[in-house]
């Protein structure tokens, strides 16, 4: 580095000064990552010199233990392949981004990197008791950390030990659209939105079929003068009522989650509830309800549903929940930590949980995603595979799990 | 940009090859070398290509340089990711053929683009013929990436991003297929129906 600085002063002397100190007012200057390159030349003091980036000991970047209970630290670091069955049901569209979802396309497999968080997720699981008040497990982290990551990790894990999943995609999507709203026959002050309580209806009944025929209703309801459901009857069926009967949708939905809440530890079911972005939940929507006031996303139906899911007062499963930033609103979105992102009301409602922080990767898993994009062709080419070239990576992504991803893409 | 010293020699963006060349500097063989000024738009990056940076100019409209570059760098990923989704989905035979570096592909295609002839306009008599004339190496360049600029303003019927329609410009032209390829051997038969006339230059 100091001799490469050291020639460019001499030999390219006037390049120094022109980039350095005189300024293009009249060119849209490039805003890129070229001119973070061109700081190492200069001689930055954050740039690391070759010696600390040289990989430690070689390491294979793949595993072939693919169940997530099996694996333990030493697969820490290393791809696994999610088998296709599973890959279909939790490695889709609303559980992962989806330019992840596209690599995933890219090279005809799903594989993900075994991480620390999802493996203490795992390991508490295991060893829970699920006769117990649910326990709460929020993953926070910055931005591209692995967060939605891991939170399919562990629903890998827990499809394996036949739980049941409830997952909420991205809680925004419910209130997003004032348009959808429609008044509750069944309580005041509360707003129903129909197309997202059907389609979690549906997503739902696709994620647990074998599960639902255990599930009876407890409750005699009465949805109109001639409907009516008596105790007793399966949930199936009121899921086919509401295709039917499309008004009724979201009133099914808060009996589907009344009644696994009421029964999960005595059917002996386990429940995995896993929400993506739970601070929105907590958030104003953006229907005006009066001058200066927003009205608040707890007067949405399913919001109060789910909210349900996330109290101490049921038993028989766990509850899985990531701490987003982007999941705020705008003025709020300073910290990726859970306290603030949560606020006042969510932090009682939410406390005590158990934290889990996803970081940036390690050198070892910085070197073993290298590996992995090198035998998938995604880092290729003479240059690409280098020393310097992965040094120039390692700067241009910071070691942020997806800035790799999109650092490796130009190479 | 017109710079004092445009006839200086142009900036090393090769760090291997600057570090080479340290021991010389002991020397005093550079003791007092003067050299062109780089660019805003080079860098030492090892994706810097010279040849994909002439034609990120030739594709910048209004100044944008930024936007420019940012299409061609999304193109070049999503040629690579077409190469990369075949390779991973062909048999083994078929994976010695593909290849998956977007670079190579693109000067693949520059040189399939290259026209051999060009056909300019001379005045006799009052009358402007259409004359062959041979096109001279450094020119062969530019004129290949101008075909591929015409070719990307014709206009489609569905909505399709830029950078998806370059990429397939640009993939379709490495296999000497493609409306870039339609462009150039309509030039070249051009030539040769005005060949009567090549030599009145």
């Amino acid at each position: 580095m100091a001799a490469s600085m050291l020639k460019n002063m001499i030999v390219g002397q006037n390049n120094i000064f022109r980039v350095i100190g005189y300024s293009f007012p009249h060119k849209k200057v490039c805003l890129n990552h070229y001119r973070c390159c061109t700081s190492i030349v200069h001689g930055n003091d954050n740039v690391r010199t070759e010696q600390d980036v040289k990989p430690r000991r070689p390491r294979v970047c793949r595993t072939t233990v693919s169940s997530p209970a099996h694996q333990t630290k030493d697969q820490i670091g290393q791809f696994y392949t999610v088998p296709e069955p599973i890959a279909k049901k939790v490695f889709t569209r609303g559980w992962l981004n989806p330019k992840l979802l596209q690599l995933f396309d890219t090279f005809n497999e799903t594989s993900i990197m075994v991480r620390k968080p999802a493996l203490e997720i795992i390991d508490l699981m295991k060893s829970a008791n699920y006769k117990d008040p649910v326990i709460k497990y929020v993953i926070y982290g910055p931005q591209g950390t692995g967060k939605s990551t891991t939170l399919a990790h562990v629903a890998h894990y827990a499809l394996e030990e036949d739980f049941m999943i409830i997952h909420v995609p991205w809680p925004k999507h419910i209130y997003q659209f004032p348009a959808t709203y429609q008044e509750s026959t069944y309580k005041e002050d509360r707003h129903d939105t129909l197309v997202e309580s059907l389609k979690w209806m549906n997503s739902f009944r696709k994620l647990n079929q074998h599960h639902l025929e255990k599930l009876k209703t407890t409750k005699k309801c009465v949805w109109t003068k001639k409907d009516s459901s008596l105790e007793g009857t399966p949930i199936t069926d009121l899921i086919e009522m509401g295709l039917d009967r499309e008004k009724h949708i979201p009133d099914i939905v808060g009996m589907i989650i009344r009644e696994v809440k009421k029964q999960a530890a005595d059917l002996g079911l386990k429940v995995l509830v896993v929400v993506d972005g739970v601070n929105s939940l907590f958030q104003e929507t953006t229907v005006k309800v009066a001058p200066g006031e927003f009205r608040p996303s707890s007067q949405i139906g399913l919001v109060q549903h789910f909210m349900k899911l996330l109290q101490n007062d049921w038993a028989g499963g766990a509850v899985l929940l990531t701490v987003d930033r982007n999941a705020s609103k705008d003025d709020k979105r300073e910290s990726d930590l859970p306290k603030y992102l949560l606020g006042k009301e969510g932090f009682a409602v939410l406390d005590p949980f158990i934290p889990f922080q996803t970081e940036l990767y390690s050198e070892e898993e910085f070197h073993s995603c290298i590996e992995y994009f090198k035998e998938r062709r995604w880092l290729q080419g003479e240059k690409g595979q280098t020393q310097r070239g992965i040094q120039q990576i390692r700067f241009l992504s910071g070691r942020n799990p997806y800035f790799v991803e999109r650092a490796c893409s130009a190479w | 940009m017109a710079q004092k010293g445009m006839t200086k020699p142009h900036p090393t963006l090769d760090l291997d090859a600057l570090e080479t060349t340290v021991t010389d500097m002991q020397s005093g063989k550079y003791k007092r070398k003067t050299v062109r000024y780089a660019e805003s738009d080079q860098s030492t990056v090892l994706t810097h290509d010279q040849i994909v940076r002439k034609f990120i100019v030739l594709i910048m409209k209004g100044g944008n340089k930024d936007t420019a570059r940012r299409i061609m760098d999304k193109t070049m990923e999503e040629i690579k990711r077409r190469q990369v989704r075949e390779f991973h989905r062909a048999t083994e035979s078929q994976k010695l053929q593909i290849i998956t570096d977007p670079r190579k592909i693109f000067n693949q295609a520059v040189n399939n683009l290259k026209p051999v002839l060009l056909v300019t306009s001379v005045k006799r008599g009052g009358i402007a013929y259409q004359v062959p004339v041979p096109c001279p190496e450094k020119r062969q360049l530019f004129e290949a990436m101008k075909i591929i600029k015409a070719a990307l303003a014709e206009k489609t019927n569905s909505r399709i991003p830029f950078h998806e329609k370059l990429a397939t410009i640009i993939m379709d032209a490495a296999e000497f297929k493609g409306k870039a390829m339609d462009r150039k051997i309509e030039i070249l038969k051009n030539c040769e129906r005005n060949r009567a006339y090549a030599h009145f230059k």
